[in-house]
Order: structure tokens, then sequence, then C-alpha cells
């Protein structure tokens, strides 16, 4: 019983450090209106993918970012945003094309990329980036 | 590891090719390119591939496809080729990312949309500008917008754009459409739609996204400012053939130059698809070259087991 107890607390504590940034989770986060500055300013390497359900180029551009996310776990924090579910924030950053890549440095936006591509061309910017 | 057959291209004729090889148990090996999927995965709807009286979506058809090739042992990379040894046996391909050593390769790159080529349109990329309809357009709801373009695809992008957009103006170079005339009736018939003829964009403005275009019609000196927010781009394609300039024989446009119809000069090297297809461009024909050049490759195999 205690043993369950203590499991429990452990995955919180860990849920919490993901959520809180201070813990790789490999895998993306998802981002919304409500919570994308706080995790923008909180990450200091963070890649956002902007992305919507019906968009034929986005599905190809999401298991790429999964792959970083776990591949890079620790040193870059991977996101998504649903366009269509958080106008806010799209209409921000002027988001007109999708999938659009979107980089960011302690808090700043420091880089983007539109369209598809595959995995090496994407993690070149990355590098170049880190 | 020498691999027996390598398909470079991902679209209809790289995927019917995959499907093919994988039957005869070549185990394939696909690089799937830039643009996963090729073209289709940029449409909405399509009306005409055989067996879909319904229609299937774009995007759809290509994910069917790929797990058919998939379910057949064909394997995918995503990745890109740059540079291919074809003069040699093994042929020698390099992408991004390392060299591949292939008995065979069957060329399916396909062709890629076109762009103005205007200093001010790279700049807008994505901020109002695209050469994908089918991605954007959503982004344009209640806004005016312009294609530019006169065949199939700037009709699909127009009609496909009024279900969004506020007006769609069509900016065409010639007095009357290349289109097919059953889109062609659909586009002229929608009342958002309307059209510029005999003219051309020779700049895009705005701060930081479109506003406007400045449009010459006629060749004429004086020219006309157009508020838009967007601008799609539907001028037609241009073959991904960079790769083999100098290796293999191009047209003047630059698709490639075949024997019977997907064979070249050189042992093992097939081509599939649009890339050599300056004329029908179908997706049901990209698919019956991919098919053609699987069972060459089938042919060459067996001539050298």
């Amino acid at each position: 019983m205690s043993n369950d107890n203590e499991a429990d607390k452990i995955k919180q504590k860990i849920a919490k450090e993901i959520t809180a940034g201070s813990r790789p989770s490999g895998k993306p986060i998802d981002l919304s209106d409500a919570n994308f500055h706080d995790t923008v300013k909180k990450m200091n390497y963070l890649i956002v993918d902007f992305w919507a359900p019906w968009c034929g180029p986005c599905r190809y551009v999401s298991p790429v970012l999964e792959e970083l996310a776990k591949d890079y776990a620790g040193k870059v924090t991977v996101g998504k945003l649903n366009v269509d579910d958080n106008p806010m924030v799209s209409s921000e950053y002027m988001i007109n094309s999708i999938p659009t890549i979107m980089f960011f440095k302690g808090g700043e936006q420091v880089d983007a990329m539109i369209g598809a591509a595959p995995r090496p061309f994407i993690e070149e910017r990355l590098k170049e980036y880190l | 590891m020498i691999e027996n057959v390598t398909i470079i291209g991902s679209g209809p004729a790289g995927l019917t090719a995959a499907i093919y090889c994988g039957r005869d148990n070549f185990n394939p090996l696909l690089i799937t390119g830039i643009e996963d999927g090729g073209q289709l995965e940029l449409t909405t709807n399509v009306e005409n591939f055989p067996a879909f009286p319904e229609g299937v979506l774009g995007p759809d058809l290509m994910e069917r496809m790929h797990k058919h090739a998939e379910k057949f042992g064909a394997r995918f990379k995503n990745d890109y080729v740059t540079d291919i040894e074809i003069d040699t046996q093994p042929i020698r391909i390099h992408t991004s990312q390392e060299t591949i050593e292939t008995r065979s390769v069957i060329i399916a790159t396909g062709s890629s949309a076109k762009w103005l080529g205007i200093p001010s349109e790279k700049k807008f990329i994505g901020r109002g500008v695209s050469s994908c309809a089918t991605c954007d357009a959503p982004f344009f709801k209640e806004k005016d917008v312009a294609v530019v373009g006169g065949g199939d695809t700037a009709m699909e992008d127009s009609l496909y754009l009024t279900s969004f957009a506020k007006s769609v103006t069509i900016i065409h170079r010639k007095n009357r459409f290349r289109a097919s005339r059953i889109m062609q009736e659909r586009v002229l018939s929608n009342p958002k739609v309307s059209v510029i003829w005999n003219s051309e964009v020779i700049e895009i403005k705005g701060d930081k996204v479109v506003t406007s275009v400045v449009i010459r019609t006629d060749g004429r000196k004086e020219t006309t400012e157009k508020e838009i927010n967007g601008l799609f781009i539907a001028i037609g394609h241009k073959p991904n053939t960079d790769f083999v300039k100098g290796k293999l024989p191009l047209n003047e446009l630059g698709y490639i130059i075949t024997r019977d119809e997907v064979m070249t000069e050189y042992e093992g090297v097939f081509v599939a698809g649009d890339v050599a297809d300056p004329r029908y461009k179908q997706a049901i024909t990209a698919a019956g070259s991919g098919c053609k050049a699987a069972l060459r490759v089938r042919q060459y195999m067996q001539e050298h087991s």
C-alpha cells in the first residue's frame, strides 16, 4: 500500500516537472493559447510545430518532430500547436501557411521554416540554432 | 549492403513501383524526398482516379498507396537525394545523410510547383504568398485572395478558396484557360470568382504580410494595383531533375528523355512518372509508369542474377 503511494508521489512529481519544463519528457508537448507564452518564456530551446488536422503535409512533419523530441530530450523542447483550436497565438505570429516550424531561444523567436521537409532538413536548422 | 532496387520519390509513380518491386520480393528501398507523398499531398478531392466514384482526398490516396507498398515490404527513408552515380555498378545514390549502393534505381522524383520568380515573392512566402491552397486556404477566411494561373491546379485552388475567402481573383496571362472544361465551368459560374485576363503579377506589396499586387495587363506600360491578402501561385510545375543534370539527357523543359518509356542508356537505371512526362501528368499515368518501370526492373534483375 505504502509502495503504491510512493509510486503515485513519484509519478506526480515527474508530471509536475514535465509541465514545469524542468524534466525532459522526450515527447512533444501540447501548446495552446492558454499556455503558449508561459512555455516560450520557460524553455531555453523550444521548437513549435504549427499544424492542423486537415493539412496533408503536416502529417509528415509530425513524426519527424516526435523523433527530434526524443533524440534531443533535455536539450530542446518540442511543442505542437493546433492552429484551428488556438487562433490567438496563430494570429499573433501571423501564421498564414502550415506546417510552420518556429524556433524559440530564451523566449525569443529566432528562426522559422515553412512547409514540410524531411528530417535532415529540419535537423540541420535545429543544429544551427543550438 | 547493396540494395536490389532503390526508388527515388514517393508520389504515385514511386509507390506503385514499390508495390510491384515489393511483390517481386526485391525488398525495395524508397527515398521519400523533400515533398513526401508528392503533389497529391497538396490536392483536395481527386475525382478521376479509377475506383473512387465518390472521389478521394489526395492525401488519403497517398496514405493508402504508402500502406500498400509497406505491406509488400517496401522500406521508407525520409531523406532526399543530392547526387547519383549512374555509370557504375553498383549505382551509387548520395542522400543528405549517406551513400546508398544499389543494383537498380527507379527515378520517380516528379515535379514541383513553380514560383513566379519575381523579387518580392520570396519575402512573402508564408506571409500571404502560397503554392498550396489546400494547406493555407483556411487562413484566408473572409479575405480577398488572388490565384495566378490558368490550368487545372489554378481552377482547383480557386474553387477550394471560394469556401473560405470573400473573393477570389484569378490572374491569367492569356485570354483563355488551359484547364479542363468541367473545371473551367465550375470556376466561372462561382459568384465569388472574377478573372483578370492577359495579365501578370509584377510585384507583391505589403509590410509584414501581403496587402496588394501590382498587375500588368496586355504588356502595357501602366500598371494597376489590386488589394489582396493572399496570393496563390498555380502556374505549373518543373521537373525535379537537378540531381541528374549532365548525367541523363533532359529536354528543353528539364524532363528526362527516356527510351521505351521508362528506360535509359544506363544499366539498371529506370525512370517513372511526371519526371519524364511533360504531357499527361496524371496520378493514374504516373502510377502506370511506375508499374512499367518495376516490370523492367524485374526483367533486369532476372537477366543479371
